[in-house]
């Protein structure tokens, strides 16, 4: 029997476990195992749980029915199922419905690699569905060997026409002869993503297997010739293809997967090449713009600036823990207080060439974007929420006072942007504006303006100024152990509030159709996003 | 005081005429007129944050509007040797130079900046 967390423990699968797996098992356990890794890679545990719950049970039945080789019981089983399984419609797509109603949504929800994972899927349960339906042909029950459960013999619709075939209702399974497979499939299928999910998703490219086009494409077989001939057998982390034990249906999906890994290698390595050019696509939101080559160098450092914060943070929080000596403690602090000012040193540096950037907060998460002040956040806001966080009072009373100094700055900070602002409409809005556009003034209205906008960058220096020294008077008017639960405090406040993003970009929402980021219209669907998972290490 | 000391370095003086000489002294003397001074210019945004943060803590300080000023050109010169740049606003306080804005802020956060208000009497108290 298969269970959801059998040999893969809670669910964690090396891909070697896998192959070893596949070798000793039939196929459609192989599968089960399969889609455990269909759940980590797309690390929606739930949702798989969901999509295969009604058709495992199926699938497992089938698995034992043809084991003890019983053609009537499984057509007794079958009909069991079908009555299990069907609380509505037609038997065709009792099964399917749903992963219909997820795969749909969920297309939308995970990126287009993820949908054409739940397309194959569907595609699958659609294939178990197709079973029901040819249940009268007793040519699938003609000899085969017992890892060939319910997959039926569709070689003999699709050997006549080898490289050209509608797919048929089973998905990716489709037209794979038994021969075939021993060739596999590579190459790049991103074409494929936009297809419908009812149709298989093939790579069109290899010219090494029988490749399965969508209905509506008749592309001649020369289009699958371009690309790259792989052996796929002789690729690093292939399977290995036992000739008794080899399943057309699941060694064309295994290939499936490796060329799809292939094919995001080559677009990182892509992306890394345009990005040394210069040019460098913005990747928040919807946005397509490209941003500055300072702006991205910012924003990959101060990634990295994130993960080291988080390490130090960690660190701290395992300093206190374990109760270490005030000295050790001390040490870290200095460490956390560094970090920090290695990171307005790098909003400096940006600051100087991009300072909308800063100014906009594309390099902060939505949530934290809230609360953006000049660039950054307010320090009297940190201030307030640590207050709470400290118990003697004469502490309290000491962070309160630097509260109040640090809004005090803010306030004249903030006064001070508002006449920039104030003084920088004046001078674009110098001049008639509606009567019409007097050239030579006009430059000169610009000339201006860009001395003005200059100064922008001076209010953002100010304002990480007051963050800086903020950090530091926090550092020194409290004791090591009080200072490093403070840092732990913030590190932990800004954790959450990244959270906070991640959970907000993944609720679900009425409409299908997603609008470039997320969709969903399964309310008890809790995706976790990848990102998310480090976010949630301070849970 | 600081300025002085900055006066004393033999290269920058090798140029200074008595005027500019004169100007030194007239800064210091323009900073010693009030508790709170601050060198400034009307359009200068930062100065118009700075001279928001002084009247926030209720702090009345006397403001040189230095394109207002005839002799604007030797006290930024002046201010310019004293901190390199051209710095505006630039603050001092009780006579003596607390510096720019990056200083003021850092002394604020400080405490020092309340400090040095209550030694010089900038407070009503």
């Amino acid at each position: 029997m298969i269970g959801w967390n059998g040999p893969f423990g809670s669910g964690i699968s090396r891909e070697r476990d896998h192959w070893s797996y596949a070798r000793t098992c039939s196929g459609l356990e192989v599968f089960g195992a399969k889609r455990v890794e269909f759940g980590l890679v797309l690390e929606g545990k739930r949702v798989w749980q969901m999509l295969v719950e009604a058709p495992k049970s199926v699938i497992e039945r089938h698995i034992r029915m043809v084991r003890e080789g019983e053609e009537e019981a499984w057509m007794a089983t079958h009909r069991i199922g079908e009555t299990g399984l069907s609380d509505s419609g037609p038997s065709t797509r009792s099964v399917s419905y749903g992963v219909h109603g997820t795969s749909l949504a969920a297309s939308n929800f995970f990126d287009q690699e993820g949908a054409a994972y739940f397309g194959e899927l569907e595609a699958l349960m659609q294939g178990v569905d197709g079973i029901r339906e040819t249940e009268d042909r007793k040519s699938l029950f003609g000899p085969r060997p017992a890892t060939l459960e319910i997959f039926p013999s569709w070689p003999m619709r699709f050997q006549q026409t080898p490289r050209v075939r509608p797919c048929p209702d089973f998905g990716f399974w489709c037209g794979k002869k038994y021969k075939d497979e021993s060739k596999g499939r590579t190459g790049d299928d991103d074409d494929d993503d936009d297809d419908d999910d009812k149709r298989c998703v093939h790579d069109r490219n290899n010219a090494n297997s029988s490749t399965i086009i969508p209905r509506q494409d008749t592309k001649a077989p020369s289009s699958k010739s371009r690309g790259s001939k792989k052996e796929p057998t002789k690729e690093k982390g292939a399977p290995f293809k036992s000739p008794r034990k080899t399943k057309p249906g699941f060694d064309a999906y295994v290939q499936q997967l490796e060329s799809r890994r292939l094919r995001l290698k080559q677009l990182e390595q892509e992306l890394q090449r345009a990005r040394s050019q210069g040019l460098f696509l913005g990747v928040a939101g919807n946005t397509n713009e490209a941003i500055s080559p300072g702006a991205a160098m910012f924003d990959t450092e101060h990634g990295r600036w994130l993960d080291e914060n988080c390490r130090l943070m960690s660190e701290l929080r395992g300093a206190l823990q374990a109760h270490l000596p005030e000295a050790s403690l001390r040490v870290i602090v200095d460490q956390c207080i560094m970090n920090y000012d290695e990171l307005f040193q790098l909003k400096a540096e940006v600051a100087k060439s991009d300072v909308f950037h800063l100014l906009s907060g594309s390099w902060t998460t939505p949530s934290e974007r809230c609360f953006l002040w000049m660039g950054g956040f307010r320090p009297s806001e940190l201030l307030q929420i640590l207050i709470p966080q400290l118990d003697p009072s004469t502490e309290q009373q000491l962070i309160y006072n630097l509260k109040q100094s640090s809004q005090q700055a803010e306030e004249a900070l903030s006064q001070g942007l508002e006449q920039l602002h104030q003084s920088l409409a004046d001078t674009v809005a110098g001049g008639p504006l509606s009567d019409g556009v007097d050239v030579g003034n006009y430059m000169g209205h610009m000339v201006l303006a860009l001395e003005k906008l200059a100064h922008l960058e001076g209010f953002v220096r100010q304002a990480d100024n007051l963050r800086q020294e903020t950090l530091h008077q926090l550092r020194r008017i409290l004791a090591s152990r009080q200072a490093a639960r403070c840092f732990v405090a913030i590190g932990e406040y800004y954790t959450r509030l990244r959270a906070l993003s991640s959970l907000w970009a993944s609720r679900p929402r009425q409409n299908l159709i997603g609008d470039g980021s997320v969709g969903s219209s399964t309310t008890d669907l809790h995706i976790v996003h990848p990102s998310m998972q480090d976010h949630f290490s301070g849970f | 005081m600081q300025y002085h000391a900055a006066a004393a370095e033999a290269g920058t003086w090798e140029y200074v005429t008595a005027a500019q000489g004169a100007t030194m002294e007239e800064v210091e003397q323009l900073a010693a007129e009030s508790a709170v001074v601050i060198f400034s210019v009307s359009t200068c945004c930062m100065c118009h944050a700075v001279k928001r943060l002084f009247w926030g803590m209720g702090v009345s300080a006397a403001v040189v509007e230095l394109d207002e000023d005839p002799r604007w050109e030797e006290i930024d010169r002046a201010l310019a040797r004293l901190l390199g740049g051209t710095p505006v606003p630039v603050m001092f306080i009780g006579g003596k130079l607390v510096g720019t804005m990056d200083r003021v802020m850092a002394a604020h956060i400080d405490g020092t900046l309340v400090s040095l208000l209550k030694e010089a009497g900038a407070f009503w108290l």
